[in-house]
């Protein structure tokens, strides 16, 4: 039978081991609080360079990757993929079909894994950064994180990878001015996919959103390229491989790529810390509170304000408690 | 800590009769299972997906009557990787009653012919995973 | 009395009858035909008064054709018996045959393997275990020789059984190897599926290519066959709805995919220039017979009066022959289960009927263990039996669409009629059928489809004898029939013949030209006569189109 055997386990990661790799991930998916157990047995990680690609479902994302992948594995570099999909919010389910995509892999530099978002917002699973670390860990050189086309809250992509590449297609005019605001912005490189279907139109108009975004491009000095694929044929893929090492050196030497990493380590923190409290709280005071007063609340006797601070006051308490 | 029971749902071969498989991968999700949908796939990439997802069940839909050959090749490669028993295995497609019992031995837990139902599929599924 | 007071007294007389019928029970059950039209206890003839005769149900042979398309129909020529068979090698398959033959098939018809279908040669590993397990694997002439040795092509018409990403390759097999006969090819009847939607929504394809090739391909055919003459007696392409209907879509959709599949092609063959009358006589369609008995009837009908409006008005078709709309007929192979196999003999007799009350022109009946494994040659041999039943004792061929002015049966008709113009509406706004696949449209209408049936199954709703009704404790199916587990050494032996054989040179070239025929969208077929004349593969011609045109994968939609 599978282990779950943590020593057991990272022994075997350690000899690149790619079932222990698997078991592994899907032990930290399921207990993010784990994570902190495995990582005690690495040292600091090799620096894999992470890659997010987002876009609108449809646009060719896997097939992109899956070309992408090949190439960067012809140029001898390992590489580790997560592809994430929503999870149902009724079922709890997944339906993970990327993979349909990316038949052709090489097994021996390529490491893919679906995900299923389980209920994290912002098309990032929660566990996605460990897994990042994890890729790291195994020897991986570079990352590639596909995530679900959620339009704007996508933006979480940006705190975790270096380079984003966001995907589009012609003929989605009118979501291209929706996601002006949003996901466009966020892209260091947009790629025009199936550009047979007569690219050109739409890299005009991109070029054009973004002689408009001066006040972006003034941050970080990287005025994001157009590159137009086709995912199919694998035209224009070591254009874009080619734009990613661009932005990588324009990133490196502009000091950003520091920036971006220590500011994704920030992230974690803030977001394990926000875990470890919220999770004791629901543990231990919520579930007193939920029966008693949130039908009061619903009844109008609480007010959900006051509900909230008694609840930090109850907390506070038995940290005073646990302190003496 | 348990998560949703993982499955790999994928059609060995050629053959291009799907409604089964998504039918049946539809009926899991909604279920509550992470369904990795595999597709065409070849016996090696079945057991290879397998390992990476990290599934607790792999699922063969073959309606193209080399369901014989098809389980044997996977349980061969998951028996030559010392994986046999790893996953839960089922097939299921159009498959005769008499060859149940055949590809039982072979090592499917369990084979769902035509006509089958999706919440029996779904029960057998959570009874005999181990989780 | 006038016609009016006269309906005027119905009127009153029903309102006396519902008001008795209101005071009885009902069974628990939702009255309703299996595309969801709600059924009333009683059609009377208020619910056809608005009907003209002469304009809306006509003549047989005569428009608007909702009796027929022959003015005789069966009293003048029975449909033909075509049963769909292949497994194992062309020479089994030619065994079989001729025993159909020889108990009273009237035309043969080729179920070709998965490789086959998929233009991939019997020596590729990733396929090797599906050589002749689900049809006959046809891919080079050698294989035609083998498959017709023996047979009189020549007097009896021959389906085959491909899609558009192989059927160029594979009828061009076909009728090299006729004319090396000797035969003339322009006399040569028969048919092929040559159906992207079969190949796409039907069946997922294995690494083919996208849905505009494929349509390309589809026409070069037609355009090669019927407009420019060359063989002028085949069907050079049967829209299957059969086999979308079998993926779970009621009959209302099948005709609406169907005829929106028939315009992509139209249209496709009239921008090359063509008028409907030089092609439109030679398409045919390949229907399903399923469950819902009267349903099923009225879908006949009203496809056929649709059909004609549809050439007549927005093609201005003039040949009366574009007007007929002539098909086939398989029975619901989907209706059939593996459980209490002997029960598919009585569905299969049941559909077998409605297709003849509709007025089909030729017909497979399924074998009663079908849902098991291909049929056995006594499992064929009943199917073959249930249609001569119906032609020879139960007389019903005696007068043409004997159902016609059925209170029931004319109104359903109508119904079904202006359901299916709107579902065409539908699919219209969707991009018509070609976009409709690129974008999953069509996929997700499929989905919807059968997730509601499978889900009326699980419930109860949907009665099935032996899976939620009547089940019982059941004895294995022993006679399971096996194919040839030889077969692929058998077809790997042939193909190396086949290479050492020919002039592989030659071929080189002849397939360059098929490379820049493609590059340049000129029709394929005369260069991939030629290829298969000098024993060209249809793995390698489908090859090139997978290099030229790039491999499709199609939108899943769970």
């Amino acid at each position: 039978m599978r282990t779950d055997n943590l020593e057991e386990l990272i022994a075997k990661f350690k000899q690149k081991d790619r079932r222990a790799l698997a078991r592994l991930i899907s032990l930290i998916e399921n207990d993010p609080e784990l994570a902190g157990k495995v990582f005690k047995h690495f040292n600091k990680p090799n620096d894999a360079y992470i890659i997010g690609i987002t876009g609108p479902p449809g646009v060719g994302k896997s097939t992109l990757i899956n070309q992408l992948a090949q190439k960067l594995a012809e140029e001898g570099k390992r590489i580790g993929i997560i592809s994430i999909d929503p999870s149902s919010p009724f079922s709890g389910g997944a339906f993970l079909g990327d993979r349909i995509r990316m038949s052709g892999l090489q097994q021996d530099k390529i490491f893919m894994r679906s995900m299923a978002s389980r209920g994290a917002v912002g098309g990032l699973s929660r566990a996605t950064f460990d897994i990042c670390l994890l890729y790291e860990a195994f020897g991986m050189d570079i990352v590639i994180v596909e995530t679900v086309g959620a339009g704007q809250s996508e933006v979480e992509v940006l705190h975790l990878a270096d380079t984003i590449l966001v995907i589009n297609v012609p003929g989605l005019g009118d979501s291209i001015q929706c996601q002006k605001a949003g996901i466009i912005e966020i892209g260091d490189i947009l790629v025009v996919n199936k550009k047979d279907l007569g690219g050109e139109e739409i890299a005009v108009q991109l070029d054009l959103i973004l002689d408009d975004a001066v006040m972006y491009i003034g941050q970080t000095g990287w005025r994001p390229p157009v590159v137009q694929t086709n995912s199919i044929s694998g035209e224009g893929i070591d254009e874009l491989i080619e734009e990613i090492w661009n932005h990588k050196e324009h990133i490196e030497l502009a000091g950003i790529l520091e920036q971006k990493r220590q500011k994704r380590l920030k992230d974690k923190l803030i977001a394990l810390i926000q875990f470890k409290i919220l999770n004791y709280v629901m543990q231990h005071i919520y579930p007193t509170i939920e029966k008693t007063k949130l039908n009061n609340i619903y009844e109008n006797k609480y007010n959900v304000y006051d509900v909230a601070q008694s609840i930090y006051n109850d907390f506070f308490s038995q940290l005073k408690g646990r302190e003496s | 800590m348990a998560g949703p029971i993982r499955v790999l749902m994928s059609k060995p071969g050629i053959d291009g009769h799907w409604r089964g498989i998504v039918v049946v991968s539809r009926g899991l999700r909604d279920a509550g299972m992470e369904v990795i949908f595999g597709g065409f796939q070849t016996c090696e990439q079945i057991v290879e997906t397998a390992i990476e997802e990290d599934v607790d069940m792999i699922g063969l839909s073959i309606h193209s009557g080399a369901h014989i050959g098809y389980t044997k090749r996977v349980v061969d490669l998951l028996k030559e990787k010392g994986l046999n028993g790893h996953f839960l295995l089922l097939v299921g497609g159009a498959i005769p009653s008499k060859d149940f019992e055949v590809l039982k031995e072979i090592g499917a837990a369990n084979v769902y012919g035509p006509g089958s139902l999706i919440k029996d599929i779904v029960a057998f599924i959570k009874e005999h995973v181990k989780k | 009395m006038s016609q009016e007071e006269y309906y005027k007294k119905i009127e009153k007389k029903i309102k006396e009858w519902e008001e008795i019928y209101a005071k009885h029970k009902e069974r628990p059950e939702k009255f309703e035909t299996y595309s969801g039209i709600p059924v009333k206890p009683l059609y009377t003839p208020l619910d056809v008064k608005d009907k003209d005769y002469l304009k809306d149900i006509g003549f047989p042979g005569l428009p608007p054709f909702t009796r027929g398309v022959y003015p005789t129909m069966y009293r003048g020529r029975f449909w033909t018996i075509r049963l769909f068979s292949g497994h194992g090698t062309p020479e089994e398959t030619n065994k079989r045959w001729k025993f159909l033959y020889d108990h009273g098939e009237t035309g043969f018809s080729a179920a070709v393997d998965a490789l086959t279908f998929n233009g991939i040669d019997p020596d590729d590993p990733r396929a090797d275990l599906e050589v002749g397990t689900a049809g006959v694997p046809l891919y080079c002439i050698d294989s035609m020789f083998a498959l017709t040795d023996g047979l009189p092509i020549d007097k009896i018409s021959v389906a085959l059984v491909v899609e558009p990403f192989s059927s160029a390759p594979i009828c061009a097999m076909y009728f090299n190897m006729a004319q090396m006969k000797g035969y003339e090819i322009k006399s040569l009847m028969g048919t092929c599926q040559n159906d992207i939607c079969t190949q796409t929504i039907g069946y997922v394809p294995y690494k083919n290519v996208a849905p505009p090739h494929l349509l390309r391909l589809a026409c070069d055919l037609i355009e090669w066959c019927t407009a420019q003459k060359n063989v002028p007696k085949w069907h050079p392409i049967n829209f299957t709805t059969y086999n979308y209907r079998e993926g779970g879509i009621d009959a209302v959709q099948e005709i609406g995919f169907g005829f929106a599949n028939a315009i992509a092609h139209i249209d496709n063959l009239i921008e090359r220039g063509w008028t409907v009358d030089d092609f439109v006589n030679r398409l045919a369609f390949h229907l399903s017979a399923s469950k819902d008995f009267f349903e099923e009837i009225a879908k006949y009908r009203a496809a056929r009066r649709i059909w004609y409006k549809l050439m007549k008005d927005k093609y201005g078709a003039k040949d009366p022959r574009s007007f007929q709309f002539r098909f086939h007929i398989q029975t619901a192979g989907s209706s059939l289960t593996q459980q209490q196999p002997l029960v598919n003999v009585i569905r299969t007799a049941y559909q077998a009927l409605e297709a003849v009350l509709g007025g089909c022109q030729s017909m497979h009946t399924n074998s009663y263990d079908e849902a098991l494994c291909l049929p056995s040659e006594e499992a064929v041999l009943i199917a073959l039996r249930t249609q001569q039943v119906i032609q020879d004792e139960i007389r019903v061929c005696n007068t043409i669409d004997p159902l016609a002015g059925s209170y029931y049966v004319e109104w359903l008709t109508d119904e079904l009629e202006e359901r299916i113009w709107n579902y065409l509406g539908k699919i219209e706004s969707a991009g018509g059928v070609v976009k409709a696949l690129e974008s999953g449209w069509l996929y997700r209408e499929m989905r919807d489809a059968f997730k509601k049936r499978q889900s009326r199954i699980e419930s109860g709703e949907e009665k099935v004898i032996g899976v939620n009704r009547y089940v019982m404790e059941e004895e294995v199916f022993e006679n399971v029939f096996r194919t040839n587990p030889e077969a692929a050494k058998i077809e790997i032996e042939r193909i190396k013949k086949l290479k050492a054989r020919r002039d592989n040179r030659k071929l080189e070239e002849i397939l360059d030209k098929l490379r820049k025929v493609c590059e340049r969208e000129e029709n394929v077929l005369p260069v991939v006569m030629e290829a298969t004349r000098e024993g060209a593969t249809v793995g390698e011609i489908c090859d090139i189109y997978r290099e030229i045109f790039k491999v499709w994968e199609p939108p899943i939609v769970v």
